[in-house]
């Protein structure tokens, strides 16, 4: 970890806030990755994932002017421009096919990105087979590795909510585990 | 079964344990079915953006933030906002006559003129009532001066001394005058109270807003915080004082209001002190100044710090409109489902630990102070009446009502605890995940 902590983050929200270009530069260059990871789990494509992530900081800049510093952290205001934008997205979408990664883009990849892009894959799909909240409770906890508080903020429920949502999503992750079709999906893992 | 093994509860502790937050390298099972779901979702791919995208995406972004920049319309900072405000009061006072040197500041050409205005001002000021209002619009301008050249990035320590030395002078008069009109005197006050609170935020900002080092603005802070506390001021015995710390000159509003230790049939009754308690650094916000600022990278933690209280403020609500309470003036939003503005009323006296923008506070903790409020974790809330008409449900403590109220009301449940309840909305400790992306608090709990 860079020895930057004594620089505060509201300093660079307040300055990003005024039109610090460069503030603004430091904000998505710190988040960009995180938000970007997020919404790959839950975009059908590499593609769809970059433009995603090119709107939650459009929506961003967008709202900056208006954004207040709160006991939430900015992070999980962005998370919640992701779900948002992720939502309409598939509002504006036709049913997702069941094409894999490596078909729906167009752009070639090589062996071990083919390889990382089709268990991306296989985790959409299981994914899919959640609620949006679920899902956003399971990345949010097990693959970002959350605390059940931060999940808490950044979905707008109670850490109870969470708890609860989490118990029940895991029930239903591990039935799917049992199931064949899923021991296709989660192959090398738990064949 | 695990299903039937695990509560909520139970399955979120066990996972912290296997699974810690924020340690993605410990990744533990024992066996059960959930947790080997979660683990599984664990060793998740981690995808990363390109380099080309990144970049593109940045592009993008920065092309969008610099064409709304130049498309919009200049904001006024919060300083400049109070400016306005006193401008406003300036003009009602003059309507028809304010002469255009009046918008002045020192260094402007027609600011001498403005200072021979004062003084003819003054001498026409004939009675004492008129003094006094006299030297308090002095004070406005002085404070409104050194608001406006600090939205320029100017500072100018003599317009504050100028301001608080005004105020003193209009305070004193009142003081002397046997038979001074008592509406002209709260209105005074009322007046004293914004200047006041002017003249803090201008001194908490300046380390933002200037390159004025700490020696500059410590000796002159110390000095103005010091006439503030003498008493010589018009200001109400409870008015908060703004204190920046002598290191890194954040923004600290202090309080203090002692509640009396045993609640009464008027609740409001409080004790006022002058007593000055600076937050202990490590909980105030660092606001390092503008060259501080130039000299870090603009880089940020990955985990980015959790929001720290860097104001408390304790008074009496003056307004509430929505979620947003008025003490002192300060507009102070609470989380627009927070529980406590279901029975927060006009003239509580409430404790807040927030944020100040420079505009307005971001209420992180509210506290209740002079009346029994509890508030439970699933938000339900209770407020102590005053009399027994309202008895608390069986989740609250509620002592202060039990012990007042025992036996005279059907269902209570005999726990008289004998305490007198003026702090027992403490007693919602619980989480308030609810909180609304636009705030972050609680009720008497925090967020």
């Amino acid at each position: 970890m860079n020895n930057v902590q004594s620089v505060n983050i509201q300093h660079i929200i307040q300055r990003a806030k005024k039109g610090d270009t460069e503030a603004v530069t430091a904000l998505y260059q710190q988040y960009a990755p995180v938000i970007y990871r997020y919404v790959a789990y839950r975009a059908p494509s590499t593609t769809d994932a970059e433009d995603l992530t090119a709107e939650v900081f459009l929506k961003m800049v967008e709202g900056l002017p208006a954004y207040r510093l709160t006991g939430v952290p900015f992070e999980a205001w962005l998370y919640r421009i992701a779900a948002a934008r992720v939502a309409d997205f598939y509002r504006r979408k036709k049913p997702i096919s069941e094409l894999s990664e490596s078909l729906t883009d167009s752009r070639p990849l090589p062996e071990d990105a083919l390889q990382t892009a089709q268990e991306l894959d296989n985790l959409r799909r299981v994914l899919r087979q959640f609620s949006e909240e679920e899902q956003n409770i399971l990345i949010l906890r097990f693959v970002e590795r959350k605390s059940h508080k931060d999940v808490a903020e950044i979905i707008g429920k109670s850490v109870t909510a969470v708890k609860s949502v989490q118990h029940r999503a895991l029930i239903q992750l591990a039935r799917l585990f049992g199931e064949e079709k899923v021991r296709h999906y989660l192959r090398g893992e738990h064949e | 079964m695990s299903e039937r093994r695990y509560t909520p509860d139970s399955l979120a502790e066990r996972l912290d344990e296997l699974l810690p937050p924020g340690q993605p390298e410990q990744v533990n099972q024992d066996g059960d079915p959930l947790i080997q779901a979660a683990a599984w979702l664990t060793s998740a791919p981690q995808p990363q953006m390109s380099s080309e995208a990144m970049a593109r995406i940045q592009a993008q972004v920065i092309r969008v933030q610099q064409m709304q920049r130049s498309s919009s319309r200049p904001r006024f900072p919060g300083v400049a906002r109070w400016a306005l405000a006193a401008s406003f009061a300036l003009v009602v006072l003059f309507a028809g006559s304010i002469p255009s040197s009046l918008a002045s500041v020192p260094g402007d050409f027609l600011y001498p003129v403005k200072q021979a205005v004062e003084q003819v001002e003054l001498t026409f000021a004939n009675s004492p009532e008129a003094s006094a209002v006299t030297h308090l619009v002095h004070a406005e301008r002085r404070s409104q001066e050194a608001a406006t050249l600090l939205t320029r990035g100017q500072f100018n320590p003599i317009l504050l001394n100028g301001a608080i030395e005004e105020l003193s002078v209009a305070a004193q008069i009142v003081r002397s005058g046997d038979n001074f009109d008592s509406a002209l005197k709260d209105d005074l006050q009322r007046r004293t109270v914004i200047v006041n609170a002017q003249v803090n935020t201008v001194l908490a900002l300046v380390g933002d807003e200037t390159q004025v080092p700490d020696s500059t603005v410590v000796p002159l802070l110390t000095e103005i915080h010091a006439t503030q506390e003498s008493g010589g001021l018009l200001l109400p015995t409870d008015t908060p004082t703004i204190m920046p710390s002598p290191t890194s000159a954040p923004l600290t509003l202090m309080p203090t209001l002692t509640p009396i230790p045993a609640l009464t049939e008027t609740p409001t009754a409080l004790i006022p002190t002058t007593t000055v308690t600076p937050l202990p650094p490590a909980t105030v916000i660092a606001s390092p100044t503008s060259t501080e600022i130039a000299t870090e990278a603009l880089v940020l933690t990955s985990t980015p710090t959790s929001l720290t209280a860097n104001l408390i403020i304790e008074g009496a609500v003056e307004a509430i409109n929505d979620n947003v309470i008025v003490i002192y003036g300060f507009e102070i939003e609470l989380s627009p489902g927070d529980p406590l503005l279901l029975v927060i009323k006009v003239g509580d006296v409430v404790r807040v630990e927030g944020n100040f923008d420079g505009t307005i506070v971001i209420a992180i903790l509210v506290t209740i102070l002079n009346v029994d409020v509890i508030v439970n974790e699933t938000g339900e809330v209770w407020r102590d009446a005053g009399d027994c008409s309202n008895p608390p449900p069986p989740w609250a403590p509620a002592n202060g009502w039990r012990a007042r109220c025992e036996g005279q009301q059907p269902g209570n449940n005999g726990n008289n605890g004998g305490n007198n309840g003026n702090n027992a909305n403490n007693a919602n400790n619980g989480n308030n995940g609810n909180n609304g992306m636009g705030m972050g608090m609680g009720s008497g709990s925090g967020s």
